[in-house]
């Protein structure tokens, strides 16, 4: 009867122990598993082709700003909608956007325009300003003579660059903040917003998407990169920068929140006619493409319309006289790869904790 | 001697139940995370799905579009690329093969975008400045 007993209680202490023990690996488990998983956050994401590039907007539901995924779809689609309201004013290559019809008016008497259109002139003429034109809206004439990015690039001759070239047009263009209205010295002009829209419109998605109620977010605008507030685990954001030299590779990494990273490189868009390599990125003072020696500049800054300008006056510079414009400005930090390789930082680039890629392939 | 025996017989079971749950949670973990999915979209349409983890051999397909472009896509084990097309730049194959989700493959002039979600995350990266 003792003996029985005893086996008994052994039997059932064992029993309890590979019960606990399974219970501890499954413990374990959830834990892991809930700890990147839907416990705390999801997020919806979507892929469009929009503004002429393909947009990506990423929106974060967090444990402090809970959304459903209802609101998460429905803001996504709001913003995509003002994406493309947006480009309905700012397109040149659009005939009917608002840009289009200034164009074909301005020179003739000033043209009230809407607000938005008057707000982006504003920015960026103070930006052809600092660059002291390294950054020229003015030159939708040559843009559309090359014609790069499109089906039919060309690659004009000397004297058609020289007949279009008009150095320094962006003092030829006026606003009038009290009437809100623009006008253009002469029909030379024509205004290409194409350096400085696209992040405008990625600060006006971010103001939307903040005051929907969106705390947490990352939207990118053909690879001009906004972030929403702090990564969902209340980290920074890690953010990839492309490397010229083999664009499906990264260069480097950066970690921001609340900031936007604004890169421009010959890699984007370019083609080729008898071997030779023409890229996207004119340089107002010669009507050609940009031979300042770098290959990629990298903008990181609260404004990535300010970004987007500063990436393209930057590219024009060269590393030299870009990084003392970067450095004139106490918000904006800079990257720049030259033909080389060579990477060059701004001073203040420690705090974005900036590491380059040894192993890039 | 008995006891010893039933000793013996219940560590080996622990160590077998034990094993056969850390086995058990490995493969669970390995199936729910890793499939890689490439998604196909044509003028913002949906048009293809692939699961990229399932491909056993690699296969090519043609997508066409209006006035007869054409893109032909090739998908592998794990990855997909571009690798003809009718568009005049050609940026879309000079992109190769891409294996992750930080940038899609993009052809503007024919409307094709090729844009890949995985579950795990790829390397801690959230976004690719470009």
């Amino acid at each position: 009867m003792n003996i029985f007993r005893q086996k008994q209680k052994k039997y059932i202490f064992l029993f309890i122990f590979i019960f606990l023990l399974f219970l501890a690996c499954f413990i374990i488990y959830g834990i892991q598993t809930g700890h990147n998983s839907k416990a705390s956050y999801f997020s919806h994401t979507e892929t469009r082709e929009a503004l002429g590039t393909v947009v990506t907007i990423t929106l974060f539901s967090t444990e402090e700003n809970p959304l459903t995924e209802k609101q998460l779809t429905d803001i996504t689609n709001d913003l995509f909608n003002e994406a493309d309201r947006l480009e309905h004013i700012f397109s040149a290559r659009l005939n009917d956007s608002e840009l289009s019809l200034l164009n074909s008016s301005a020179f003739i008497s000033p043209v009230q325009v809407s607000e938005e259109l008057f707000n982006l002139f504003d920015i960026a003429l103070n930006y052809c300003s600092l660059s002291e034109g390294a950054f020229d809206i003015s030159i939708g004439r040559l843009i559309s003579l090359w014609n790069i990015g499109s089906d039919q690039p060309y690659v004009p001759s000397s004297d058609e660059i020289s007949s279009y070239l008009n150095q320094e047009g962006w003092k030829k263009i006026s606003l009038d903040t009290e009437s809100k209205t623009i006008s253009y010295e002469d029909n030379s002009i024509s205004v290409d917003l194409g350096g400085i829209a696209k992040g405008y419109i990625g600060d006006r998605l971010k103001d939307m998407a903040e005051n929907k109620g969106i705390t947490c977010g990352l939207l990118s605008l053909g690879g001009n990169i906004v972030t929403i507030g702090e990564r969902y685990t209340k980290e920074d954001w890690t953010i990839g920068i492309t490397n010229p030299a083999s664009p499906d590779s990264i260069i480097g990494s950066l970690k921001v929140s609340h900031m936007s990273v604004v890169t421009s490189g010959d890699y984007e868009r370019y083609f080729v006619e008898n071997g030779v390599k023409y890229h996207h990125i004119l340089d107002p003072y010669t009507g050609y493409p940009s031979k300042s020696g770098i290959s990629a500049t990298t903008i990181i800054g609260p404004s990535s319309a300010v970004c987007d300008a500063l990436s393209t006056a930057c590219f024009v510079l060269g590393t030299d006289r870009g990084m003392l414009l970067i450095e004139s400005l106490e918000d904006y930090e800079a990257v720049f790869i030259d033909s080389s390789g060579s990477i060059y930082t701004s001073s203040g680039i420690s705090k974005y904790n900036f590491t380059a890629n040894i192993n890039t392939d | 001697m008995k006891n010893k025996r039933n000793a013996i017989i219940i560590t080996a079971l622990i160590i077998l139940l034990f094993a056969v749950s850390v086995c058990a949670i490995y493969l669970i973990k390995k199936n729910a995370g890793n499939d890689i999915y490439a998604a196909i979209y044509q003028n913002n349409r949906l048009v293809k799905t692939i699961d990229l983890t399932k491909v056993q051999e690699s296969y090519s397909f043609t997508v066409t579009g209006d006035n007869g472009c054409y893109n032909v896509i090739e998908v592998r084990n794990g990855s997909i690329g571009i690798t003809e097309s009718s568009c005049p730049d050609g940026l879309c194959q000079d992109m190769g093969f891409i294996s992750d989700s930080l940038i899609p493959i993009v052809c503007l002039p024919n409307h094709i975008v090729i844009n890949l979600t995985d579950e795990t995350g790829s390397d801690n990266i959230d976004g690719i400045s470009y």
